[in-house]
């Protein structure tokens, strides 16, 4: 009775695990029009300087790389820092909530694929506009041991005013 | 009850009588597993109509190395110009006006001064040694411009900044949020109680409040992120969309209903959102009488 009583514990967790990821990846391919990615991370947070600064605010990035659960390959994520909810404005320093995307971290992403298939981007929020396959409405969360999917890590709306 | 969880709820169901089935009729065969969804190809961007992260590896990009002379920033982000000055010297010439209630002169200093408050902070990993390079040469010439300021100068900058937030000037309202608390950066680990946090808290939430009451689309974005976040008050989602209703409204932006049906709609009940969308107008007329 016991197995019988685990075997369906670990039959629900798991069905509805795999539901959620499968309701993650429609909202991202379906409505938010982006390439959804699972994994693990594995090569931890790094700081990548601005190579474009908008009315004064630099315009950094912080660099992961995740292996796919979908095909194995390796991605580098580049996550805009100004979509982070806890960004300092121009700080040279990795947002606190994208830090904690350490390797062995388990992520889902949605955002663009870049052009040559090595990594994807454009993980945050379109700040509102309808979401095109070459502007989705991104997002980034983090899975958490039990399964459970966090917020998007990217959805602050703060610096919007930058692009429209 | 969204189509999602309506699916999600019969996936189980079918996951219980998947296993009583078998339970009640041995010779039932076990059920196929789900198979393993696919992504589908990449997209293959034409054109990138906002700014966009590399296609190339980030070794590859040189630019930011080579751009010619980069402005100063404080610790609130703020470009800074010293007018070829020192620091030290900058100071030394507002000091006394500062001192005798000149608010320009006071924020001239915290402005100053701020450009000094992280130098010490420790550098992060970088993705590529070309950014660790440069971002080395910038804090040797700010230590530089900071030689002559003392760490009394440092502290002080927050009570030039406070001078300025009450004479109203809106931009030091929203710098002493982002400076954080006692001029150092905001940490979840903070010990909730303590008294001198919770000081902080009150007032940076009270200065946000007055630059979102003088229709600053930031301010009023940032109170948005705060509540989202709980750093100031706790969490409160029905607050982080009347906030971002508000703020786009500073914008002259009207979300529609989709749009934070997609934002906020999980998170919120029917009459939470109903409410929330009703806090958001109320704000965005308070706050921005003219943006409507």
């Amino acid at each position: 009775m016991k197995k019988f009583a685990l075997s369906f514990v670990a039959l629900v967790v798991l069905t509805q695990g795999a539901c959620a990821y499968a309701s993650e990846q429609s909202t991202c391919t379906t409505t938010d029009k982006g390439t959804f990615l699972t994994g693990t991370v594995t090569t931890g947070p790094k700081f990548q300087a601005a190579s474009q600064t908008i009315d004064g605010i630099k315009l950094s990035h912080t660099i992961i790389y995740m292996r796919a659960d979908q095909d194995g390959r390796s991605y580098q994520v580049a996550m805009d820092n100004v979509y982070a909810v806890d960004y300092v404005q121009n700080s040279t320093s990795i947002p606190a909530s994208l830090a904690a995307l350490k390797a062995g971290t388990k992520v889902e992403v949605c955002g663009e694929k870049y052009s040559d298939g090595s990594g994807i981007h454009w993980v945050h929020s379109n700040c509102g506009a309808t979401p095109k396959t070459t502007a989705p409405n991104g997002f980034i969360k983090q899975i958490s041991s039990s399964g459970a999917i966090g917020a998007n890590l990217e959805r602050s709306e703060a610096y919007c005013y930058l692009w429209n | 009850m969204t189509p999602a969880r309506i699916v999600c709820t019969i996936a189980g169901v079918t996951a219980l009588l998947a296993v009583l089935v078998p339970r009640l009729w041995p010779d039932t065969p076990p059920p196929a597993p789900a198979p393993v969804q696919q992504t589908g190809a990449a997209a293959q961007p034409a054109a990138r109509p906002w700014f966009a992260a590399p296609a190339a590896p980030a070794s590859a990009r040189a630019d930011f190395v080579t751009a010619p002379a980069a402005p100063l920033y404080g610790r609130n982000g703020r470009a800074v110009d010293l007018h070829g000055l020192d620091v030290a010297t900058y100071i030394a010439r507002r000091n006394a006006a500062a001192r005798t209630g000149d608010v320009r002169a006071a924020y001239d200093i915290y402005q100053a001064t701020s450009l000094c408050a992280a130098t010490a902070d420790p550098l992060p990993d970088f993705a590529a040694d070309a950014d660790r390079v440069q971002a080395e040469a910038e804090r040797a010439r700010i230590q530089t411009l900071c030689a002559g300021v003392s760490a009394v100068q440092l502290q002080e900058r927050m009570a030039f900044l406070v001078q300025a937030a009450q004479a109203g000037n809106r931009d030091a309202r929203i710098d002493f949020f982002m400076e954080g608390p006692q001029g150092r950066p905001l940490t979840a680990d903070a010990p909730a109680d303590d008294p001198q946090l919770q000081a902080w808290k009150g007032q940076a939430l009270g200065y946000l409040r007055q630059a979102g009451a003088q229709c600053d689309h930031f301010a009023l974005s940032l109170l948005a992120n705060a509540y989202d976040l709980g750093q100031l008050v706790p969490p409160d989602a029905r607050m982080t969309m009347a906030y971002t209703i508000a703020a786009a409204a500073a914008r002259h932006v009207t979300l529609s209903e989709q749009q934070l049906r997609t934002r906020f709609g999980d998170a919120l009940t029917d009459a939470d959102f109903a409410a929330a969308q009703q806090a958001g107008a109320q704000l965005a007329r308070q706050d921005c009488p003219a943006a409507r």
